[in-house]
């Protein structure tokens, strides 16, 4: 059993009703255990969603390379992603995670 | 054949086109229409936001479910990641009234709402159920005889997999598999996670993970092992090449998209299916298809 999953377990056990954010701040305090970087990279990813409407970064070798292969250029929405992230709260959310 | 919405999701549109270019060539010549829909984003990813904000995952889901409606057809995603979220939102909004509700207020903003009028459906379950076996059949110029086959389902198409297969024994993928001709082998860890999702927390672990399967891979002498997810693909074609590189061990099996595979059947070849793309070679299980081929 690594080291992670006791930490995570003894987590558990102090706060069994948290949800993931609740852990957040606890979390952090293990930053360099890389069990923190667990919520960093969602975050990342979310915000990359709301922000570009696409959970990948796009290079410039992909794009060159859609097109060798004949594919449409990549496009996502990123408007309505924006409307639908206030609306429903996940921007508050990304916030508490700053 | 018919037609329907493509879905191909952004980790396949934005680090694996060559997946959805060979999908799109095998569809074709299956006879199947694809339409691309306008606007898409992200499914979302089925774990980090449905973690972070579980109301904002199903809204956007949903969003991306209302495109394909509008356009009156059914979802195809390609990727295992998309049908995690696709399939699961789309069974709840039809299901749940109070959540659908919560949903559709929401989606107000941006001029949508959730009908409930598709269906999402995976490259696998359209291939196993709507092509089948006898149509691929017909369609199989290169019988891939003597081919060593392994298989890996992943974990997100076991949502929808209990539509249409046996979740705790799934076959689906091995049928299609066995229909180019190929030998499928057995390993003892087909059924585990690829462990993919542990590469941002515990990159030792995520490599522990994969070599298990690998180690089992070899000792089945498995010639290539087909995936259904580009997370999948990622995990075993990259991790050989990490463990090759710590000198641990000398990892060389083919991962192969399962559309690729069957491309590679039809008649295509290895530059119509971008093998020249993936980091772990696969010139010797060309070399064993152009000898079965030959024979």
């Amino acid at each position: 059993m690594s080291y992670r999953l006791v930490i995570y377990k003894m987590i558990k056990k102090l706060k069994p009703a948290a949800s993931p954010l609740d852990f957040y701040s606890l979390l952090m305090s293990f930053n360099g255990l890389g069990f923190a970087n667990l919520v960093a990279s969602h975050k990342a990813l979310v915000s990359s969603i709301v922000e570009e409407g696409i959970a990948v970064t796009v290079t410039n070798l992909i794009l060159k390379r859609r097109q060798s292969l004949g594919l449409p250029p990549l496009q996502f929405d990123t408007a309505d992603t924006k409307k639908l992230a206030e609306a429903t709260g996940l921007l508050k959310t990304l916030e508490r995670l700053e | 054949m018919r037609s329907y919405a493509l879905f191909p999701g952004c980790f396949i549109s934005a680090r694996f086109p060559h997946f959805e270019s060979s999908t799109l060539k095998v569809l074709k010549e299956l006879g199947f229409e694809l339409k691309r829909l306008k606007g898409v984003t992200c499914c979302p990813e089925p774990v980090s936001m449905h973690m972070l904000n579980l109301k904002a995952w199903y809204t956007v889901a949903a969003r991306n479910i209302c495109l394909a409606e509008e356009a009156g057809l059914d979802i195809l995603t390609f990727c295992n990641g998309c049908n995690a979220t696709l399939f699961r939102v789309n069974q709840d909004l039809k299901a749940a009234e109070g959540l659908r509700r919560e949903v559709n207020e929401n989606l107000k903003r941006v001029g949508k709402k959730f009908e409930g009028k598709i269906a999402v459906k995976s490259i696998l379950r359209v291939l196993f159920e709507e092509a089948g076996q006898s149509v691929i059949k017909v369609h199989v110029k290169n019988p891939l005889h003597n081919i060593k086959v392994a298989v890996h389902y992943g974990c997100h198409i076991f949502d929808e997999i209990k539509d249409f297969d046996d979740p705790k024994n799934p076959k689906s993928l091995k049928e299609l598999v066995r229909v180019l001709g190929a030998d499928v082998v057995s390993y003892p860890s087909e059924m585990l996670c690829c462990a993919a999702f542990a590469r941002t927390i515990d990159k030792e672990l995520a490599l522990v993970v994969a070599e298990e399967k690998l180690n089992d891979l070899v000792d089945a002498s498995a010639d290539c092992l087909v995936v259904i997810c580009p997370y999948c693909f990622l995990q075993y074609d990259l991790s050989q090449i990490i463990l090759t590189g710590q000198s641990k061990k000398t990892f060389e099996i083919p991962i192969l998209y399962y559309p690729q595979l069957l491309g590679l059947a039809m008649g295509f070849n290895a530059r119509d299916m971008r093998l020249d793309f993936h980091k772990v070679k696969t010139t010797k299980l060309i070399q064993l298809i152009e000898r079965a081929r030959d024979r």
